[in-house]
């Protein structure tokens, strides 16, 4: 940390050096007309230059900052929601774009941060640094379940239209986004169902992260330094050069490491036992690592450590740093050649490191963990004349619960697109085709066969079709059908999703538009292959766990009818208007399949040497499968963009949104595995049956068909039954009713700008499978305040969370504090 | 008092609007011009004593395009201004320009313009890929033009070096 922070301060001390002279040297430059001269040149003298003397008089004028704040907010183009350059006024669908100066004017200091300036999505904070981010809400689907179903798996992450997707659990690892700052030139999110556009998971929408484009005007260093409270320190460093016309190169890098308040992580009783330390009775609450090394469950070590090859896993390897939220740093590579007018490519590869403290993806006894991710990336993009091709890989090896056997898992990804863009007159049409191959291997970093998920590498292939047309029947009215049909190779169901869009311009000023659409999320390695044991040494009971997926799991899809309407009453106003209802089925959850009673160590209870009391206990298959669950949202979101004048402009957006779920079922696992267990206790044959599984053992034994090493027990009974009495229209509140933001952006000079935003949700309350957690309305206030010293050289201090409210904003995390930064933008 | 003041903001607000588009939409029509003098028809599509320049959607361009052509001609040509608000069934132009309101429009106006000799520009950045010859765009608070040489020659100009030098050259 030392080393981090000393060279911090040299690179700091370069930096101003530099610009220093940088300024010096600009200031020399002789200027041959001030701007009240050229402001003050008629009509007549103007027209009579030529062009290029036309041009220098008018960048002594300047774009004023009035036009340059227009472009910057109300007359931003997007690509993501027709796969082709439009005004964001005409976007089709719900849209909304961050630009590279919006994001770093708004004091954002991570990309998931930044999405708090975008409608309809929620972000919370589940540790310093780390963010829970969903679009429109709907999270947390099932609950009453593992915390693993609050990730967003219904959100497809892109980074210039490659997916950042993780297939095996489902949702999006945002730590290990490779990119940073610098090399976002703006962040498009589409909300509503995408697939048709993108593939799957793409479910509520997209969030496409669009690096800069290397021109004569990028500026060959440009970067970013701060630092602050909480150990908070985060850098980006930008090289690149336009070499010719044909030729661009760059290279970027990013680091960012962030602390917690605290070193101590929550536990709680998972079996409901006694929780206690060298014999004392504690509750459920946050401990050091040292106090759960000793702590017990009733009288199971909480966090037995165990033997992995020559590595102990326990708690310490669980928590590397439990102090620390966030370290991830990250290194990107562009080469774009033109090498003629109709042809372009683009490479881009990249590698990132990263260890973060959040919530888990598993079940121990905290809902912390500690994620582990060191991946790479190649992606390379071609445009030969209307067609365009896509192919990257994604590999690495991410340990998403540190510590825990069977959670380390290598990948490979390859991806592969093409479409081709034809334009008849007022129709365009884009067929498409695409490829994935997803494969997970835990193999290498398992003991034995049986303590991962996988067990081995397992793959995922998808092919896919596509086709979307684009029509404009008049000048009013646009009509859009977009379609595909994918195929998996473990199914034999061939998934179609489809937008079927028509927007009405009333006139140059206002747009009406609706959609119906449909999106799928994709097959998830653990949802499809699960196949693991867990033999339990930290609860009473169950002694064994059984974990297995199924192949035919049918994948959730969302339906969703939407109308907007856009509004620009005047230049300097932009009002947008979305209402949505959407229907989502075909969840995945992990459920009980079936709870047995068993006899362990027969063989001794047999011979007498133990008795049957001492060694019966039960076995849990459980599985991830379909249920009933539907879920049904409706809501709206309201946002204005308002340039008040040059000194001030505002923005603002809420949502707010109900979601109801019909068949809920209103018990976690625990209880519907005590409601088997208890049926299988009070079996009236249990003593009979208990003896014929003893005779059956003895039996196979003696026969060989059974292998005492390999089988430990003797199954009594099974029960499968669940308890009756589903709920329909189920109030699901695991998202806010409504959330929202306001932010003031104010430049009392050319030199200051402020800065101030407000985030705000209402009550929430998050159910999973050991307890109930409701979380209170919260207003978070940030400000940055900078002064731009140069051109090249701005100042900045940025206060999150300004008022240190400590507030939990995410279910079983940490409060969240202020965070107080301070750092420099500079660019030559 | 508060609604006064909150009145006197606004109006403030908007007064400086107007007058900061007026500047760009000068600019805009001095480039426009100069584009004119850079490209060239062919002279069967001249008419002997007029150039038309149609503006589409954009009063305030067309206002600035106005007062240029009281003072300037292109050659020997009298400029004319003409004001459409669509796109289909102009009449002949050698200049149409497209405001940002209408940019969606683009594609229909290049096909309805298809084979003519007309010089198509557009106020927003980005619609060369769409038919336009020339796209306003501004960089890092300067004012500058995408061009695409084959938009521009596909309706039978030609455009010399100087202006393809100078603009973001886009395929």
């Amino acid at each position: 940390m030392n080393q981090i922070k000393m060279n911090l301060r040299y690179l700091l001390l370069i930096v101003l050096v530099v610009s220093f002279f940088n300024q010096n040297f600009a200031q020399e430059q002789p200027k041959t007309k001030t701007r009240e001269e050229v402001l003050s040149m008629t009509m007549e003298e103007m027209s009579s230059l030529p062009l290029e003397e036309l041009m220098s008089l008018m960048d002594v004028v300047g774009v004023s900052s009035l036009e340059e704040l227009y472009n910057l907010l109300l007359n931003k183009n997007v690509v993501s929601a027709s796969k082709k350059e439009e005004s964001i006024f005409d976007s089709p669908l719900s849209t909304t774009v961050l630009s590279h100066d919006q994001i770093i004017a708004s004091g954002a200091t991570s990309i998931e941060e930044a999405l708090r300036l975008v409608p309809g999505v929620i972000v919370r904070e589940k540790t310093n640094g780390n963010y829970d981010v969903h679009i429109r809400g709907n999270d947390n689907l099932p609950s009453k379940n593992l915390l693993l179903y609050s990730e967003n798996m219904n959100t497809l992450v892109m980074i210039n239209g490659r997916s950042v997707f993780n297939y095996s659990h489902g949702g999006t690892l945002w730590e290990t986004l490779p990119v940073s700052f610098e090399d976002i030139d703006r962040i498009e999110v589409v909300r509503g169902p995408s697939s048709a556009l993108y593939g799957p998971n793409a479910v509520t929408g997209v969030i496409n992260i669009i690096t800069q484009t290397i021109s004569q005007e990028t500026p060959l260093i440009s970067g970013n330094l701060n630092g602050g409270s909480q150990s908070t320190y985060m850098g980006d460093l930008a090289i690149r050069k336009q070499l010719n016309d044909k030729i661009s190169l760059g290279v970027t890098g990013n680091f960012e490491t962030r602390d917690r308040k605290t070193d101590e992580i929550y536990i709680y009783s998972r079996d409901g036992s006694q929780l206690s330390i060298d014999g004392e009775n504690v509750g459920n609450g946050y401990y050091s690592l040292d106090e759960i090394n000793q702590m017990r469950s009733g009288n199971q070590e909480i966090w037995p450590p165990y033997t992995v090859g020559n590595e102990i896993y326990d708690i310490y390897k669980s928590f590397p740093d439990p102090e620390r939220s966030k370290y991830r740093y990250g290194v990107n590579g562009y080469l774009d050649v033109n090498p003629t007018s109709e042809t372009s490519v683009q490479i881009m590869g990249g590698y990132q490191n990263s260890e973060v403290m959040t919530s888990t993806m598993g079940d121990v006894p905290t809902p912390y963990s500690t994620k582990l991710a060191s991946t790479g990336y190649v992606d390379l993009r071609a445009k030969i004349y209307d067609f365009s091709l896509q192919a990257n890989y994604n590999g690495g090896t991410i340990d998403y619960m540190s510590g825990n056997e069977g959670f380390e898992l290598d990948n490979e990804q390859y991806s592969f697109l093409a479409e081709y863009n034809k334009k008849f007159r007022n129709l365009s049409v884009r067929p498409g085709f695409s490829y994935q191959s997803i494969s997970y291997d835990d193999s290498k970093h398992i003991s034995e066969v049986g303590k991962g998920y996988l067990n081995q590498k397992q793959t995922i292939n998808i092919m896919a079709g596509s086709l979307r047309l684009d029509y404009l029947l008049t000048e009013r009215l646009r009509l859009v059908a977009a379609l595909r049909a994918e195929k998996y190779d473990n199914m034999d169901d061939i998934y179609a999703s489809w937008q079927f869009i028509s927007t009405y311009k009333l006139n140059d000023k206002n747009l009406i538009r609706a959609v119906y659409s449909r999106a799928n999320q994709s097959a998830f390695l653990i949802n499809t292959y699960s196949n693991y044991t867990w033999n339990i040494v930290n609860m009473r009971s169950p002694k064994i766990m059984q974990f297995d997926g199924h192949k035919d799991n049918k994948l959730k899809t969302t339906d969703m009818v939407e109308i907007g309407f856009r509004s620009r009453p005047d230049k300097s106003v932009l009002i947008d208007v979305e209402a949505f209802y959407n229907r989502s089925k075909d969840f995945v959850g992990l459920a009980p399949d079936m709870t047995s009673l068993a006899v362990f160590n027969p063989l001794a209870v047999i011979t007498g040497a133990a008795t049957v009391q001492e060694n019966i206990n039960a076995i849990v298959n459980l599985s991830f499968q379909n249920m009933d669950l539907v879920s049904n949202q409706f809501g709206a979101s309201v946002s204005l963009d308002w340039v008040l004048s040059e000194k001030l402009m505002a923005t603002g957006h809420v949502t707010y949104q109900q979601t109801t779920v019909d068949n809920y079922v209103p018990y976690s696992r625990n209880e519907i595995l005590y409601y088997q267990s208890s049926i299988a206790q009070s079996d009236p044959d249990l003593a009979t049956k208990i003896n014929q599984a003893l005779v059956d053992y003895a039996t196979g034994v003696q026969t060989g068909e059974i292998d005492p090493a390999k089988q430990t027990y003797a199954i009594v009974n099974s029960v499968s039954d669940i308890q009756e009495g589903t709920e329909n229209n189920f109030k699901h509140e695991a998202t806010p009713s409504f959330w929202g933001s306001l932010s003031i952006t104010y430049r009392p000079t050319k030199k200051i700008e402020f800065f101030p935003q407000a985030y705000f949700y209402g009550e929430q309350s998050f159910i999973n499978q050991y307890g109930v957690i409701d979380i209170e309305p919260s207003v978070n206030l940030n400000l940055k305040a900078s002064y731009k010293a140069t051109d090249n050289l701005t100042f900045f201090v940025n206060c999150r969370n300004l008022l240190n409210t400590e507030k939990v904003q995410f279910a079983y995390m940490d409060k969240i504090g202020g965070l107080y930064l301070a750092g420099l933008n500079f660019k030559w | 008092m508060k609604q006064k003041l909150v009145f006197l903001l606004l109006v403030l607000c908007f007064a400086t609007t107007e007058e900061a588009f007026s500047q760009m939409a000068k600019f805009k029509a001095l480039f426009l011009y100069n584009f004119t003098q850079n490209v060239e028809w062919p002279p069967s599509a001249s008419n002997p004593n007029e150039f038309v320049i149609t503006v589409i959607g954009d009063k305030e361009m067309a206002t600035e395009l106005e007062k240029l052509a009281q003072v300037k001609k292109v050659g020997t040509k009298t400029i004319v201004i003409k004001q459409e608000n669509q796109v289909k069934n102009l009449e002949d132009s050698q200049v149409i320009f497209l405001s940002a309101g209408k940019s969606s429009l683009m594609s229909m106006l290049s096909s309805d313009q298809d084979g003519k000799p007309t010089l198509l520009i557009s106020s927003k950045e980005g619609l060369c890929s769409d038919g336009a010859a020339i796209s306003f765009t501004t960089v890092d608070g300067k004012l500058r033009y995408e061009i695409c040489s084959t938009n521009i020659e596909k309706h039978g100009l030609k455009v010399n070096n100087k202006l393809l030098s100078l603009g973001i050259p886009v395929n």
